[in-house]
């Protein structure tokens, strides 16, 4: 395979800068929802995809035919695509420079997936699946859900990077849904890594399953949050979402070209002087683990935020001539028949000084956000974020659970109001994907973090 | 050439017997696709690919397995199969897994525009080109994020151990912009637009520009307003975002998995009575339909809500199976995994008044273009900062407001629809397509 990838690049026509990423995504995923088998796959997606730059535009092909005679075609079709279009170009793309990058690198952990047959696996999710519907009489819906996509890239480009990567991303989903007169509500409990079957001695999946279930009969009897801004305490999977979504969408260079809210703003402070966060490709078992991205570019260890000052905004080799400094590292491709976009790998804050009691202590009122479901952000930087587990904080102490809460507030207000982080850190937002078009696996976290946010209010009824 | 998928496909049934499946089903796509991007106000880059693969089910004893692979050649499915094979031996036997039989399949029309095959990259270019810059023209302050034009042909094949054997071509064209306006240190929020037709008489990229230049000019100068309650007017775009729930609800899957509020409702009034919403995959001319579905069973028009009372569960094979029932059409998905029920071309009955005249009796309420939220399908939630929102005061719009959210339930806001108007708005993609007018929804809530 080596072979076919090194020949797109051997035949690249003079002056044009060539990339060719042979990619195997081999996905299995088993689902079940309360006895019913609804999902045990092996996807096979594999091929290669083609990226030149040619007269100042981007032009891209992919092939799942792997031989000389199709990747001979793949590179003259991404080359007519980007002479084609070069001639309506008014700004010509550039790129920056990059140190070559060479080596094998592997993340697929001490005990790999595929040690693990289907039986095993269909095993483990019809046993999560009989924990959840058995728990309580009150568990009206279970849907267990386990996927392992593997991946293996053998990434080239013109100037001389030659890799070759392998890694695993393996995930599990619980959800349970608990059913009483008329009142419906699911509770849900995630987690994922890039590693091997370790995972499931990382976070006990029986242990998940009977929290999930138990959590969801709790949030039967939960009352809706108080509205209106509130002390809050976010866990590390909060504190990775807000750090991912509110920032880190913000500082992707191809969105602050197009004027996001960070534009204008490196050097200058955007947070509290507690904040440093970080997006980095290099830490074990964390879902967005990367050694180089998908241009042939070092995955870089990128400080966003130092000391509250905004450093660095997320680049490509493109955006990075743009703005007269290095690659980051940050282009990633979900799949060969797709090009690489700017994209985050772990984004986090940076351990603080205080311990997690501490972080409670004083509070009156306010909201320990321990689970985060789904979020978006806006250009401004205004966010919203749904919490999957969230419970009143009463006087310094942890209270009951609340249903349906979720933060909104700006993301640069909501971290200038940041006054304790801990010292205890994790990643921990590994078990969903980024959405951009195409997918990326991510991850995201840091210390539990106190700061001021808006809680959505009760709704009453329901 | 028409036929090329189909025939890689054939030889594969019996093998596939040999080697040990009870039943087994192939599933073959060929898509050719060609694309101009443009990123940060400026083209960017010119796409151009062919994707074809095969979703291999089997059942042995009434047990599932299941393979994609991304290619027709024989090895690589051969391979798939022998996958799917040894998967289907690990799984448990549900004595409702059969495959579907054979039903008489008609060619829905209209879906294959023959004039797509000829156009050019240099053609894409031109659309692509116009989009971003007839959007850009509206207006100085506006910046485009993303954006793409692209063309595809789909040529979809179906073969079974049970006697399908169908052939589906067709063409589609999609264009989406997304972006923002900016003035001074206002930054709007994003919006986007997108839209998806069968035929390039269709195609209509002025009005796509001008909605997107509307939407984001609009977020421009938004003002904050104090928390209070009044009835909401939900636009197509967001209502599209927030019914997707009761369409999951409707779904046979959730239903059956106890993960459904529509469960053992069906025949009950779930809506006022001037709601309507029919799915109906065999409309011509229309992204959502195609002459069968994800497992060759022909789709068909299946009332969801009738004059608000809940009517038609969405079924696929397996669910409607257990049942005991027929399959509704509703099975859907792409080769590389086992199908899952999905909704086709949604019509919404509009009503009888005026956007303007809904408007115009609306005290203290809001008009909602887009909610930055989640709805959650189980308990019919949502709860999210409002995008974009109109305040309306005295039957005027008044100003755009921001950090405004609104927490509701969806599933109790069907009892509240007091307007339907009689504007509706098509939101396409490129499988999907939905006819949805305005909803005037009464008490509501608005934080601030």
């Amino acid at each position: 395979m080596k072979d076919l990838v090194q020949r797109a690049i051997d035949n690249g026509p003079e002056g044009v800068h060539v990339e060719a990423r042979y990619h195997q995504r081999l996905y299995t995923q088993v689902r079940m929802k309360k006895g019913q088998l609804e999902m045990a796959v092996v996807d096979d997606f594999a091929g290669i995809g083609i990226r030149v730059l040619a007269d100042g535009a981007w032009g891209y092909a992919s092939t799942s035919k792997l031989d000389r005679t199709a990747v001979d075609e793949t590179l003259e079709n991404a080359v007519t695509a980007a002479r084609n279009l070069a001639r309506s170009m008014k700004n010509k793309i550039e790129i920056a420079p990059i140190k070559p990058v060479k080596g094998t690198f592997k993340s697929v952990g001490k005990d790999p997936f595929e040690n693990h047959d289907m039986e095993e696996i269909v095993g483990l999710v019809k046993e999560l699946d009989s924990i959840i519907t058995n728990y309580d009489d009150k568990i009206s819906g279970s849907d267990s859900w386990v996927r392992e996509p593997r991946n293996h890239r053998i990434i080239m480009n013109s100037d001389g990077t030659s890799v070759e990567l392998f890694d695993s991303r393996p995930s599990i989903i619980l959800r349970a849904v608990a059913a009483e007169a008329g009142k419906i509500v699911p509770s849900w409990s995630t987690y994922g890594i890039t590693g091997g079957w370790e995972i499931f001695e990382q976070k006990n999946p029986l242990e998940m399953a009977e929290f999930v279930a138990d959590y969801a009969v709790k949030l039967l009897d939960a009352p809706f949050p108080k509205g209106g801004k509130h002390t809050v305490v976010m866990e590390p999977e909060v504190v990775g979402i807000i750090c991912h979504e509110a920032i880190g969408h913000t500082v992707e260079s191809d969105f602050v070209m197009s004027g996001s809210a960070a534009k204008g703003k490196i050097g200058t402070h955007v947070a509290n002087e507690q904040v440093t966060m970080v997006d980095s490709g290099e830490q074990d078992y964390a879902a967005g683990w990367l050694a180089v991205d998908d241009a042939g570019v070092k995955a870089e260890k990128t400080v966003i935020i130092e000391k509250g000052v905004l450093k660095s905004y997320l680049h490509s080799r493109h955006s990075a001539h743009h703005f007269g400094v290095a690659p980051t590292g940050n282009e990633r491709a979900f799949e060969y028949d797709v090009e690489p976009l700017i994209r985050m790998r772990n984004t986090y804050l940076e351990p603080g000084d205080f311990s997690e009691e501490e972080l409670l202590e004083g509070i009156k009122f306010g909201y320990l956000c321990r689970r985060a479901g789904g979020g978006q952000a806006d250009s401004s930087a205004e966010f919203m974020f749904e919490m999957t587990e969230a419970l009143e904080i009463v006087n310094g102490e942890i209270g009951q659970p609340v249903r349906s809460l979720s933060l909104t507030g700006n993301a640069f207000d909501v971290l200038r109001s940041v006054d304790a982080i801990s010292k205890e850190w994790r990643l921990d937002m590994g078990a969903g994907h980024c959405g951009k078009g195409q997918l990326a696996k991510v991850d995201g976290g840091g210390g539990t973090t106190r700061a001021i946010a808006l809680v959505s209010g009760d709704v009453g009824g329901a | 050439m028409a036929n090329e998928v189909l025939k890689s496909l054939e030889p594969f049934v019996e093998k596939a017997l040999k080697l040990g499946a009870d039943e087994v089903e192939l599933f073959g796509q060929r898509i050719r696709n060609k694309s101009v991007n443009f990123e940060a106000n400026t083209l960017k880059s010119a796409t151009g690919s062919i994707l074809e693969g095969v979703g291999i089910r089997v059942l042995i004893k009434k047990a599932l397995g299941f393979a994609g692979v991304n290619s027709l050649d024989a090895e690589r499915i051969q391979k798939g199969i022998e996958v799917a094979v040894s998967i289907a031996k690990t799984t448990p036997s549900l004595d409702y897994y059969t495959l579907p039989d054979p039903q008489s399949v008609s060619k829905v029309a209209g879906l294959y525009d023959s004039a797509i095959e000829k156009l050019t990259m240099d053609d894409v270019l031109g659309y692509s080109q116009n989009l971003l810059d007839s959007s850009k023209a509206f207006d100085e302050r506006i910046s485009i994020d993303a954006g793409s034009f692209e063309v595809s042909t789909r040529e979809t094949a179906i073969v079974s151990s049970t006697g399908i054997e169908s052939f589906d071509l067709r063409s589609s064209l999609y264009w989406f912009i997304f972006g923002m306006a900016i003035d001074g240190d206002d930054i709007g929020s994003f919006d986007y637009e997108y839209d998806s037709v069968v035929r390039i008489k269709d195609v209509d990229i002025d009005g796509t520009a001008k909605k997107y230049a509307e939407k984001v000019l609009r977020n421009l100068g938004a003002e904050k307003t104090e928390s209070f309650e009044g009835p909401a007017i939900i636009t197509p775009d967001a209502m599209a975002e927030l019914l997707s729930i009761v369409l999951t609800a409707a779904s046979a899957t959730q239903i059956q998995s106890g993960s459904s509020y529509l469960a053992d409702r069906l025949g009950e009034e779930i809506a006022v009575p001037n709601l309507t919403i029919v799915d109906d995959g065999t409309l011509e001319g229309l992204t959502g339909s195609s002459s069968f579905d994800r497992e060759g069973v022909p789709h068909q028009r299946h009332p969801i809500i009738e004059k608000g009372v809940f009517k038609g569960i969405l079924y696929d094979t397996f669910a409607a199976n257990r049942e005991g029932l027929s399959s509704t059409g509703h099975a859907s998905g792409d080769f590389r995994k086992s199908p899952t029920i999905s909704t086709t071309n949604i019509d919404i009955a509009p009503g009888e008044r005026s956007l303007d005249d809904i408007i115009s009796d609306v005290d203290h309420g809001l008009l909602i273009p887009r909610v930055s939220a989640f709805p959650d399908p189980v308990s019919g939630i949502f709860t999210g900062p409002v995008k974009g929102g109109q305040l309306i005061k005295n039957g005027e719009i008044v100003c755009t407001l921001k950090e405004i959210s609104i927490t509701g339930n969806l599933f109790e806001g069907l009892k509240n629809i007091v307007a339907l108007s009689k504007e509706r708005k098509a939101i396409r993609d490129q499988d999907n397509s939905a006819l949805i007018p305005y909803f005037k929804i009464k008490g509501m809530k608005y934080a601030a």
